[in-house]
């Protein structure tokens, strides 16, 4: 049976900030659960590009809000929630080991349909992905991450500088270059594969 | 939720960067479940907090500002109430009273149901054939839930083809309490399944009795698929101690509820059945402060229930969360620094939902195989990177370590080509994989695995493997993108390792107001329940029929000699159905795939690998009607092994090469043309093409086209058993099945065989040898099996 399961996300109350959060959520869990709420599908993000895996982003993320819930009490003051919140993220990525996962037995593949193919336009689509991820691998390592916080994390410029140790305009300064490279390279590469 | 940041400086390039990285989005059930834990826990760290405050000058400040919360005052009086009534009329009774305030309730799970109004009953709206049915409605002082069922509605399947993706109009469902006041109040979350689910809402005033539940849709269902605009009145009714025992099972703790190993102890907190599913919470408790254990659910095998007649309850989907396993993670949390810190052993806890159980049992017994500790581990060592190394080398180490006290031998490194399978599209790394021979279990405990890195920086961290069943593992680093492949010594460092500890962990109980001895079910052995196809005969051995299952035994009858059942086959290729059915007398068909419990023989063991034999084959049905007195077992067609040997060349030409491929395909050479015909038990087997393709860190030869797929209607040479392959230079070539390439059994109707030199790390050119010892053979059906039921 198909299940979905949703955080309501259409009528919030005023927007606290995260440090006001932070510091409620040592009193009310709700708190924390907002909280959550926000960055739960940065961090999940964050961790899929880390991992490329969604049952290991699932349990990293897991283990990562555990963490800070846990260590809440110690955050106090230490800057900007969500860079202490990415330290966390980070750390468990440096961390991780891919598992081999369960295959599936032999008798549930034989009775598993095969899947419908993907249409045209969704195949063109992933097809320029496919460029652009090549393009970014062949960037270094710090490079993809500043890029993973800013856009699979959505961290802004000042939180990455915090979280990096750097100074939000040398954050921003990074990302317009890199950006810059990325378009002349993957639209290049775009382009000549049409 | 944070989203990923605006594009400021170039709108296309940005956009396809977040695309990109939207692929990590989480699935909404995922963050909605991880959410409940972290409310839980957070709730139970608080309370575990408060409990635990020591004494002292800041404490007392802590308690005279507690006190000062009203909710504080009434739970001391509370405190003070119940003391007094255990000593006024004895401790049983009170806790069977204060146990009536908790219920496990569908839809729900365990909840405290104190100052709570509930739905007495369930409530039902039906229009053009369709019911709203409200299940239940808890009320509490923190939030209000809601679980709804529908009925009458088009399959699932049939308005959303198999693969098809929600669209967003399927989440266009909005629903909302409405107050007698005319108000109403908007859900904050809810689990959505097929035209049900659990609505979650704030809490209602505590002069509301009754509201009325509207929904524009109901969940999931697309739009006009079903009627829309739905209104149902509630009723609700304070829940008192006999109203909560009435409406709710009631949950009960055994008595003997924890069984110990390496200082780890997993207890059973809480049980509770229903019609539906058994539930059950469990704690682990561990002594050792370094092992960090997230999961109660071993590092082999998956806990199991079984009960004393023979069932072993499968996981099932949970009424309250649709998922088999409700995280429910405690991390009871470390103590604090204080004066008097009070030692706390470090836990987890969790809930796990089983299928419903047997009428017959009396006893159930929980068993946990292993559990997985993570534990830091220290050490380093280094491997040096010869000049002009490149993909593909391999050279021989020999480095003793010892690791969270086992020991370990890594006897070579190899460079080779990883082909990570993104879902934007193939990506390819280099790795350095360290070999690692088997590490030898120690006093019950297993390495899994143990993880290194690097402070070199052209290396970070890379993929690890293990295979626990033959205590096989690999440790690698992987060259980061865009850097350049170091030659000299690479330092490595070791920082953590991952043991199984095995139990088995046992708990069992008598199941509450079951009395005396379990009623066993008797085997039946029905006598001409055959069919015969092309000189074969298959017979019913023995079936055994309970409330939970029919399981059935089935093997050739008078075979000759070396002839033996192979498999049955449940999928019928020309119809592209399971076609494996009981059906009785009364026209109805029990489907096989529909019964999450297994049926275990008195000398079996609860946990066994899945290794198919030749020989008898058991099937597991659901229940049949206890009306039914006659039987027809039918299967599309049964796979037979025969004696049969025979042998044939593969060449794996000089120079041959890898590409990447399309469409997320592991990497492969081009196919090359073969012209390998052999004769063998009346049949001829025909291999045109064979392909080399790179898999689990190796490179195997797969010959096609697969076995068995000649033309339908008779039988059909379905696989070569018991495969071996030579070398040019006569080393044994592993076997596809080792991995899972090729398919389970003896027999395998794709051959596949590894042609790297695990000496060299280099493919193997030249011929190879293929022989075998038997062959697979399909013979069609439908094979129909009928008797007739004794009365029971």
């Amino acid at each position: 049976m198909r299940e979905l399961t949703l955080a309501e996300p259409a009528t919030q109350a005023p927007a606290e900030t995260d440090a006001s959060l932070a510091q409620e959520a040592l009193r009310d869990p709700a708190a924390f659960a907002v909280l959550y709420r926000r960055y739960a599908g940065a961090v999940h993000r964050y961790l899929y590009s880390r991992t490329h895996n969604a049952a290991d982003a699932d349990d990293l993320t897991a283990e990562v809000f555990t963490e800070a819930l846990k260590a809440l009490p110690r955050y106090r003051e230490r800057g900007q929630f969500a860079a202490w919140l990415f330290t966390i993220a980070c750390r468990k990525a440096a961390g991780h080991v891919r598992r081999l996962r369960p295959q599936v037995a032999l008798d549930e593949a034989a009775l598993a349909p095969a899947a419908s193919p993907d249409p045209l336009a969704e195949t063109i689509r992933q097809e320029s992905l496919t460029s652009l991820a090549a393009v970014l691998a062949r960037l270094d390592e710090d490079q993809q991450e500043l890029l993973r916080l800013r856009y699979a994390a959505g961290l802004t410029y000042g939180e990455i500088g915090e979280l990096l140790g750097r100074s939000e305009a040398a954050v921003k300064m990074a990302l317009r270059r890199l950006v810059q490279r990325l378009k002349s390279e993957w639209e290049g590469h775009d382009e000549a594969a049409r | 939720m944070k989203q990923p940041g605006k594009a400021e400086f170039s709108p296309r390039v940005e956009g396809a960067l977040a695309q990109l990285f939207a692929a990590g989005d989480p699935r909404p059930d995922f963050v909605a479940g991880l959410e409940r834990q972290l409310l839980a826990q957070a709730n139970e760290s608080r309370q575990a907090t408060v409990a635990r405050d020591p004494g002292g000058c800041q404490s007392r400040n802590a308690l005279v500002f507690l006190f000062q919360r009203r909710w504080v005052q009434a739970a001391v009086v509370l405190l003070l109430a119940i003391a007094l009534a255990i000593t006024a009329i004895g401790p049983q009774r009170v806790l069977a009273d204060i146990l009536r305030l908790f219920g496990y309730v569908p839809g729900i799970g365990f909840a405290n149901l104190e100052k709570t109004r509930v739905l007495v009953a369930p409530v039902e709206v039906t229009r053009d054939g369709v019911t709203l049915r409200v299940l239940q409605v808890v009320a509490g002082p923190d939030r209000t839930q809601v679980v709804i069922r529908s009925e009458g509605l088009p399959r699932e399947d049939q308005l959303r083809p198999a693969g098809a993706s929600l669209s967003p109009h399927d989440l266009e469902f909005a629903g909302w309490l409405r107050l007698p006041d005319g108000s109403t109040v908007a859900p904050r979350g809810y689990t959505l399944r097929w035209g049900g689910g659990s609505l979650e809402f704030p809490a209602l005033p505590t002069d509301v009795y009754t509201a009325t539940l509207e929904l524009t849709r109901l969940p999931l269902v697309p739009a006009r698929a079903a009627p829309e605009n739905w209104q149902i009145a509630l009723a609700l009714q304070p829940a008192t101690g006999p109203l909560v025992t009435a409406l709710f099972p009631q949950p009960y703790r055994p008595a003997a509820p924890a069984d110990t190993h390496h200082d780890i102890t997993i207890s059973v907190e809480q049980v509770a059945h229903t019609a539906d599913e058994t539930v059950l919470k469990l704690r682990g408790t561990w002594q050792n402060r370094e092992w960090e254990i997230m999961s109660l659910d071993g590092g082999v095998y998956l806990p199991a229930l079984r009960d004393d007649v023979g069932h072993v309850y499968g996981w099932a989907p949970s009424s309250s969360s649709g998922s088999a396993v409700l995280r429910e993670v405690v991390r009871i949390p470390e103590p604090t620094a204080g004066p008097t810190p009070v030692p706390q052993p470090p836990g987890v806890e969790r809930e796990f939902a089983f299928a419903p159980l047997s009428a017959l049992a009396h006893e159930l017994t929980l068993e946990i195989e292993g559990i997985e500790a993570q534990e830091p581990a220290s050490g380093s060592f280094h491997v040096t990177i010869p000049e002009g190394a490149q993909v593909g080398d391999r050279w021989p180490l020999d480095i003793h370590l010892g690791v969270a006290g086992f020991p370990v031998h890594i006897t070579s490194v190899r460079l080779y080509e990883e082909t990570l399978r993104l879902p934007e599209g193939p990506m390819q790394r280099t790795v350095l994989g360290f070999d690692v021979a088997e590490v030898p279990d120690q006093d019950g405990e297993t390495l899994a695995i143990f993880y290194i890195d690097s402070p070199s920086p052209a290396f970070q961290s890379g993929p690890g493997s293990r295979n626990m069943g033959e205590h096989k593992m690999g440790v690698s680093l992987a060259l980061k993108p865009g850097a350049q492949l170091p030659s000299g010594r690479v330092d490595v460092t070791i920082r953590g390792a991952s043991i199984v500890l095995h139990g088995p962990w046992r708990v069992g109980w008598p199941i509450p107001g079951r009395g005396g001895a379990a009623l066993a079910p008797v085997p039946l052995q029905p006598a001409g329940a055959t069919d015969t196809h092309n000189g074969l005969t298959l017979r019913l051995l023995e079936l055994t029929h309970t409330d939970r299952l029919s399981a059935l035994d089935v093997d050739l009858q008078g075979a000759p000699a070396g002839v033996q059942l192979g498999q049955v086959r449940f999928w019928n290729a020309r119809t592209g159905r399971n076609e494996v059915y009981l059906e009785d007398d009364r026209g109805r068909r029990i489907e096989y795939g529909s019964t999450n419990t297994r049926w275990l023989r008195p000398d079996e063991p609860t946990f066994q690998a899945y290794r198919p034999q030749a020989g008898a084959q058991s099937l597991v049905l659901p229940p049949v009607d206890p009306l039914a007195r006659r039987l027809t077992l039918s299967l599309p067609a049964i796979d037979v092994i025969r004696p049969g040997s025979g042998s044939f060349d593969v060449t794996v030409p000089a120079g041959i090469g890898l590409k990447t491929q399309p469409n997320d395909r592991p990497r492969a050479s081009d196919p090359w043309e073969l012209s390998i015909a052999l004769q063998v038990a009346g049949f001829e087997a025909r291999f045109t093409h064979a392909q080399l393709v790179e898999l689990r860190d190796s490179v195997w030869l797969m010959l096609s086209p697969a076995l068995g797929s000649g033309p339908a209607g008779g039988p059909v040479l379905a696989g070569l058993c018991s495969p071996h392959f030579a070398s040019p230079s006569g080393r044994d070539a592993r076997s596809g099945k080792d991995i899972a390439i090729a398919e389970g059994g003896p027999c395998a109707a794709n051959p596949a065989f590894e042609v790297l030199d695990p000496a060299s790390g280099r493919i193997e050119s030249g011929v190879y040898l293929v022989t075998f010892t038997g062959i697979a053979e399909t013979v069609p059906g439908p094979w129909r099996l009928s008797w007739e039921i004794p009365e029971r």
